[in-house]
């Protein structure tokens, strides 16, 4: 059978449609509007959103300081004038100085007890201990891409084998992050960020003091070099729950730290 | 203005932009709405739902398809779901409120009458294509988007719906 | 929407800051009412689950909220009594950063935020640093912090504290605005906020509730105990130094005052009806005696 769409067309056209009410429209733009507004509102973002979004928050400060003390390694490294063993020497220094990028972080975790806004803080949606985890999380890669780059310039021009120079790295930084961790576990004041950084010259002054000591960090002391590191590694392990547990403790001792699930 | 500005205002929280979107859909989706449902109430209430709709699940509208689009699709489903839970109304009704909404003579109400009927008598799919078609003046590719299925089957659907559609406005002139 | 706080006691080695109090709270607006040292700030932190009680809990709908978690922070907007600030921070970044706490889409915190600094009037100065703001505008950027999330749930711990006249005006039509469907509890030594804005009052001594209801039906229970009598200088002096005055008005050579006083003063005093005023004086007038001690 032949279709005349034409026909039908004008046939279809005799279904016409009374106007809409102008009241009715009016409504749905206010409804709509509320409805968007609400839904906006009520999104609420995941935790990776916000440990991007944390990112932005950390003060330009501690970056700066990081670049500053890496351009400072990365020329000490790529100085031609130095033979092999005074780069080993320079490694020493280095070692001697990475509680200064372990530290660096600290008063930055620690703004919140320093600026008063840990109350604040504390009763939002994202508590103290996702916001602490967050910036450790941020500020502690930042520091283990810190010290990878400081290890990969120095073990070109350093005659130390790779092992032994992630042991002279990573032993005074997590000395020096236990100290910080138990402060931040007990001071929750401006106080604290002067107490971390007395950790900090404290492990400067104790691993420069050992440099000088005969043997420290040769060859035959890697096995001691090696217990430290798994006991600081372990000590930093629960230094770090510990101080978890206290973040939700702002205003009380620890007998009394809130169970707050997280 | 294009609907990809319109969502990036309503994105950035212009406040005018979901006005101007509704400004721009409203009288489409209602007439739609209103050939579905047969009653000018409902077809409002239903048009709406359908922006309501749109503004709450407004993440889920990721534009791969035009907004109008995506409005006759909720309004679609709207419709379809409002269909079920009502029993189908007597065409006296209709044409008493056609009548009542619209002063014309008894000759027009009877075409709307044999219309009406003729398309309540095509299958679900091929009344929208043809609503869709003839009455929105939409694409048979964006016909075929807002009733997910292939364009061939939506041809196909228009072809047969016109083909039945042709009998039965046929045999009413001749009644 | 239901809060109740069961028995919620907090002791510490030495005082007992808040001792077995007991409140249900509906939708509306709760005056916390007492003197310095009452424990009005402890219970509000132990509303906002950021101190432990020694014992009872708080409930929402049945729902221990320390078990709910970040459900309930999600609910509530806190402005503590002393908050502090990030420096470098400018209203908008100190409101984009609370926001992202809240768990706020940087989009909706950023259209929140904006409408916010409107509503408190610091949208001018929403790009300046936090450190060049005045008490009252801090204050204002407190308020607009805690209302990000649209809570249901809004508590706040002197809020009118370093507002001007105007300012707490402002604040009083904000709060009887946004308070339609939810709990907003705050706590003032301002006798008239707590008069215009709540619609329930809670007065608290020594970390128990004393009294809980509407103004007129807690002023009542110190009907009989407000008089005012005239009297001359040297008779109101001796007056003012027995008996607790709210008020002395100097009409002519005679004072007029306004006694708190649960026997009669004076033989010409006469009772007349008491304001809140009268119910603050009379629970906290040796409290009040002592601040002005430490002030002067």
């Amino acid at each position: 059978m032949k279709i005349n769409e034409r026909k039908i067309r004008e046939d279809l056209a005799s279904f016409s449609v009374p106007a809409y009410d102008p009241e009715k429209m009016r409504e749905t733009v206010q409804l709509a509007k509320a409805a968007y507004r609400e839904r906006q509102f009520a999104a609420r973002i995941g935790f990776w959103e916000f440990l991007s979004m944390q990112l932005r928050f950390i003060g330009k400060w501690v970056w700066l300081a990081q670049v500053v003390l890496l351009l400072s390694v990365l020329l000490a490294v790529s100085r031609r004038s130095f033979a092999v063993n005074e780069m080993q020497h320079v490694f020493l220094v280095f070692s001697c100085a990475v509680p200064l990028l372990a530290f660096l972080g600290f008063p930055e975790i620690l703004k919140s007890y320093a600026h008063g806004m840990a109350e604040i803080e504390g009763c939002t949606r994202f508590s103290m201990r996702k916001l602490m985890g967050a910036r450790m999380l941020i500020l502690g890669l930042a520091d283990l891409c810190c010290m990878t780059v400081i290890l990969a310039a120095s073990a070109a021009r350093s005659g130390t084998p790779v092992l032994r120079m992630i042991l002279y790295l990573f032993v005074p930084f997590n000395v020096t992050c236990c100290g910080c961790l138990t402060v931040l576990e007990h001071v929750k004041s401006r106080q604290g960020g002067y107490f971390c950084a007395a950790v900090c010259v404290l492990c400067i002054a104790v691993f420069s003091q050992l440099s000088f000591v005969k043997g420290f960090y040769e060859t035959a002391a890697t096995g001691m070099w090696i217990v430290l590191f798994f006991c600081s590694l372990a000590y930093f392990a629960t230094e770090l729950f510990r101080a978890f547990r206290s973040f939700d403790r702002l205003f009380c001792s620890k007998q009394e730290t809130l169970s707050v699930p997280w | 203005m294009d609907d990809e500005r319109l969502i990036r205002r309503i994105k950035s929280g212009d406040k005018n932009a979901l006005d101007d979107l509704i400004q721009k859909y409203y009288n489409d989706i209602y007439k739609y709405c209103y050939r579905k449902m047969g009653r000018k109430s409902d077809a409002e209430d239903i048009t709406q739902e359908a922006f309501l709709h749109f503004c709450r699940n407004f993440d889920s509208y990721t534009q791969r398809g035009k907004c109008r689009n995506y409005l006759y699709v909720i309004a679609r489903n709207l419709c379809a779901n409002t269909l079920q839970k009502k029993t189908s109304l007597p065409l006296s009704s209709i044409k008493e409120e056609y009548l009542s909404e619209n002063d014309t003579g008894l000759k027009q109400v009877d075409a709307v009458d044999s219309v009406q009927a003729a398309l309540k008598q095509l299958p679900e799919e091929q009344r929208t294509v043809i609503l869709l078609r003839f009455y929105q003046d939409l694409k048979l590719k964006d016909i075929a988007q807002i009733v997910d299925a292939g364009l061939s089957v939506t041809k196909y659907r228009l072809y047969q719906g016109l083909k039945t559609l042709s009998k039965l406005l046929l045999k009413e002139d001749w009644l | 929407m239901k809060m109740t706080l069961n028995r919620l006691t907090k002791r510490y080695k030495d005082k007992t800051a808040v001792d077995s109090l007991f409140a249900e709270l509906t939708p509306g607006v709760y005056g916390l009412l007492g003197a310095n040292g009452a424990g009005k700030t402890t219970l509000m932190r132990m509303v906002c689950g950021i101190l432990n009680p020694t014992s009872g809990n708080v409930t929402l709908d049945g729902r221990d909220t320390l078990a709910m978690g970040e459900g309930y922070r999600d609910l509530l907007g806190y402005l503590p009594q002393d908050f502090g600030y990030y420096p470098v921070f400018t209203a908008m970044d100190y409101l984009m950063y609370v926001a992202a706490l809240k768990g706020l889409t940087k989009r909706a915190a950023k259209v929140r935020a904006n409408e916010l600094l409107e509503i408190v009037s610091l949208q001018t100065v929403a790009n300046k640093k936090i450190r060049a703001f005045s008490g009252g505008m801090r204050q204002r950027l407190g308020i607009a912090q805690a209302l990000l999330n649209d809570p249901k749930i809004l508590v706040l711990d002197e809020p009118t504290a370093g507002l001007d006249p105007k300012e707490r005006v402002r604040f009083r039509n904000l709060i009887s605005e946004i308070s339609k469907d939810k709990i907003v509890l705050f706590s003032t030594h301002i006798v008239s906020d707590v008069e215009y804005i709540a619609g329930t009052i809670l007065v608290m001594k020594d970390g128990r509730l004393i009294h809980q209801g509407k103004p007129d039906e807690i002023t009542a229970s110190i009907n009989g105990y407000v008089w005012e009598c005239r009297a001359d200088p040297r008779e109101a002096e001796l007056l003012s130094a027995k008996y607790t005055v709210s008020n002395i008005r100097h009409e002519g050579n005679q004072d007029m005052l306004r006694i708190v006083s649960e026997e009669k003063p004076c033989e010409n005093a006469v009772q007349v009806e008491p304001t809140l005023e009268d119910l603050y004086l009379y629970y906290f007038s040796e409290e009040a005696a002592q601040q002005e001690k430490e002030v002067s």
